[in-house]
């Protein structure tokens, strides 16, 4: 395992910039990661989830979708990221951990897939990924603040 | 007619996270990060 390596949660970078109980931990691991002592991955994915929770929410007014839209590409760009794309057969891993807990949602489960298959561990701030016991059987699922 | 935007660098600009913050804050008035995804958090889910 890499142990400075971690796949990064779509909820990671969104805890950036909204305000909660999550946020100071977000920024700090994120920080971390500009300062070179993480490396963080992410994937289509990552972004992808993003992108379409914004893109098709029908409660944010057109004007405003734009400016989100682009301060979630700023925030992909401003942050030292390695973009992970599975490879041939690398899929097989998928079924493996969608058996191991069905109670958690197909993204987060290819979420899941891709740290598994980068054998690196995977750091949100999402409960049902953080207490599923059956996950924690495949792969190590961090909140940010515990990894600093 | 487009807003300039700035792309990079977004983690040494304050003024800039204070502005996508309140962009956020009114957007998504007394939501989470998980709750713009979809998600629910589990309560104490850090702890």
């Amino acid at each position: 395992m890499h142990t400075n390596s971690f796949y990064i949660d779509s909820c990671i970078f969104l805890g950036t910039i909204i305000k909660d109980e999550n946020t100071r931990a977000c920024k700090s691991f994120i920080s971390r990661i500009q300062n070179d002592v993480f490396i963080g991955y992410i994937s289509s994915f990552v972004t992808g989830e993003m992108i379409n929770s914004i893109l098709y929410d029908d409660n944010i007014k057109s004007t405003i979708k734009s400016e989100i839209l682009h301060v979630i590409l700023d925030m992909i760009i401003s942050t030292k990221l390695k973009n992970f794309v599975p490879i041939n057969n690398d899929m097989k891993v998928y079924s493996e951990l969608r058996k191991a807990d069905s109670r958690i949602s197909e993204s987060d489960i290819i979420h899941a897939t891709y740290a598994k298959i980068l054998d690196i561990p995977i750091v949100t701030t999402d409960g049902m990924l953080l207490k599923s016991q059956g996950l924690k059987k495949h792969i190590d699922v961090f909140y940010p603040a515990n990894v600093l | 007619m487009c807003n300039e935007h700035k792309f990079g660098g977004l983690w040494d600009d304050p003024e800039r996270i204070k502005k996508y913050e309140k962009l956020f804050e009114d957007a998504f008035p007394g939501q989470t990060a998980l709750d713009i995804l979809h998600r629910k958090p589990a309560k104490d889910a850090h702890k």
